[in-house]
């Protein structure tokens, strides 16, 4: 079966900085996969990568097949990829609502505005605070609160595969467990395969069912959560204390 | 009190022309960042198009048509002028990437657009004959042109209408979301050579009709789009860049400015007074009036 979304030796290049080398990974689909490693790894510029932001040295990006490393980040979007970038980047000056309405840009222009609201509503249930504050200019929420619209604004595009960059980025311990909850409810609804990309490695492996450890640039171990969890030169390197 | 309302109904049309020039810098600018200097010379092509197509040159009495050949006229030529501007002058400067390259592409097309008009047409004033009578009306006994009243209800209409569609419909809330963060709006799915494209297509046919509006209170000629440009440009600083609303109040304001000026001082100071305007609000609320702050949370 061919996986959700590949990457085939990619390597990418910052001026004359190589940020990754010959990465090779795939998500199959409704898996959630992490990509875990220390700052400056290249987690968050694999990303970009995927979603075209960035574009790649050498290598090849599929989607279900279907090659991606060509493309601009719209048509990325087109084909079914959805970002949620590092950060979060909420539209602040348009509300929680016109922020999900964006989400579902290309769903407006497929189905129709109905399949929107649809959508929204789905949202709504899945994040009810959203829908008290979707009046609110979305520069108004929490950190919190955003982050939980730019993963509903991202789940608008009725993605084949979900991008999730650092999602507890900045959060209290409080709402990193509320984001946690949200990534193990999208997993187990199965609609979208998930590369989670967090530095919470601990964590993510908890709830991944396989992982990448990226070190300078390159794959370093692969595994299932589990046994990245249980693997003593992760523990040592990644998962701190936690021996 | 008929002065009164003379000044003030003349001083609101006036503004309310620059405002609809402000509302064209914006839309291109928020999408963008640039600013498209050609917009004073796309309102010149607005009233010299509907010119030649509602009046005859050589009498200069109507041609006897309806007034939507001039209007829908404008709005072709408004709309391939935005699209040209945007393909040969802004995108090319942007690939550049020089800072001031598009401002002065974008400066190089309006000037080429003037002298155009200049040795094809005409380096002539003409009188262009207002759609809806050239005789005032009295107004609590003031004489106000019709085509005044015109200016001001079409203008309030395009500037709501414009705001309304950025706030309700998917392509408008693109815009929004393109001038706040292109990239995010990118991952979205939004294809911002499109929005950027449309914007100035949209602009230009703003900047259009504008001149189609103005041309029966002052003349057509080929020079009628340069200070009114730039004073619009002011306005569009004065309203906040980004603001739509902000932009009447800011051409009102310069409007009335140049009117109570030149009634009560001297017309050579007409210009001066909308300019020091313009320097106070750079000074003191360099966001313009309506210029709003944009909260960010980290």
């Amino acid at each position: 079966m061919t996986p959700v979304l590949e990457l085939k030796n990619v390597s990418v290049n910052y001026g004359n900085i190589t940020a990754l080398r010959s990465v090779s990974l795939q998500v199959n689909a409704g898996e959630l996969v992490s990509l875990i490693g220390s700052n400056g790894a290249g987690k968050t510029t694999t990303l970009k990568t995927v979603s075209s932001i960035l574009h790649p040295k050498s290598g090849e990006i599929f989607l279900q097949g279907k090659p991606l490393h060509l493309l601009q980040p719209h048509e990325v979007a087109g084909m079914g990829v959805a970002h949620v970038p590092e950060g979060r980047k909420v539209f602040s000056t348009l509300s929680v609502e016109d922020n999900l309405i964006m989400g579902g840009y290309l769903l407006a222009r497929r189905e129709g505005l109905k399949a929107v609201t649809a959508e929204m509503k789905k949202a709504y249930q899945l994040f009810p605070r959203l829908d008290e504050r979707k009046k609110q200019w979305a520069g108004t929420l929490s950190g919190g609160e955003q982050q939980m619209l730019a993963i509903a604004r991202a789940m608008m595009m009725r993605p084949k595969v979900l991008l999730l960059d650092e999602p507890t980025m900045g959060l209290s311990p409080v709402r990193i467990n509320e984001v946690f909850q949200y990534i193990q409810v999208l997993k187990d609804a199965k609609t979208t395969a998930i590369l989670l990309v967090e530095q919470l490695a601990y964590r993510a492996l908890g709830i991944s069912d396989r992982a990448y450890v990226l070190d300078q640039g390159a794959i370093k171990t692969t595994g299932t959560g589990k046994e990245l969890l249980a693997n003593p030169d992760i523990k040592k390197a990644y998962l701190g204390s936690k021996t | 009190m008929a002065d009164f309302v003379q000044l003030l109904v003349s001083g609101v049309s006036q503004g309310m022309i620059y405002a609809l020039l402000a509302v064209a810098y914006n839309i291109t600018f928020s999408t963008s960042r640039t600013i498209n200097f050609a917009i004073g010379n796309l309102l010149m092509m607005g009233g010299v198009v509907g010119f030649s197509l509602y009046i005859d040159m050589k009498t200069g009495q109507p041609l006897g048509r309806s007034f939507i050949i001039p209007f829908m006229g404008v709005l072709v030529v408004g709309s391939i002028l935005g699209a040209f501007i945007n393909k040969f002058a802004v995108e090319p400067s942007r690939r550049m990437k020089s800072e001031y390259g598009s401002a002065l592409a974008t400066l190089a097309v309006g000037i080429v657009l003037r002298n155009l008009v200049e040795r094809r047409w005409s380096t002539d004033d003409y009188k262009f004959l207002s759609p809806v009578g050239d005789s005032p009306i009295r107004i609590f006994g003031a004489g106000v042109y019709p085509q005044e009243v015109l200016i001001i209800a079409a203008s309030i209409f395009i500037v709501v209408a414009l705001e309304t569609f950025k706030s309700k419909t998917v392509l408008g809330r693109s815009i929004q979301a393109i001038s706040e963060d292109r990239v995010t709006a990118s991952l979205m799915g939004i294809n911002p050579g499109f929005i950027v494209g449309f914007s100035f297509i949209l602009s230009a046919m703003i900047a259009g009709v504008a001149g189609l509006l103005v041309a029966p209170i002052t003349l057509v000629s080929a020079t009628m789009g340069t200070v009114i440009g730039i004073k619009a440009y002011a306005v569009s600083i004065i309203g906040g860049l980004e603001s739509g609303y902000g932009t009447i109040v800011g051409g009102i304001i310069l409007g009335l400015c140049e009117v109570f000026t030149a009634r009560f001082i001297s017309s050579g100071y007409k210009d001066t007074t909308g300019f020091v305007f313009l320097i106070l609000i750079i000074l003191l609320r360099p966001n313009g009036i309506f210029g709003r702050k944009v909260v960010r949370k980290v």
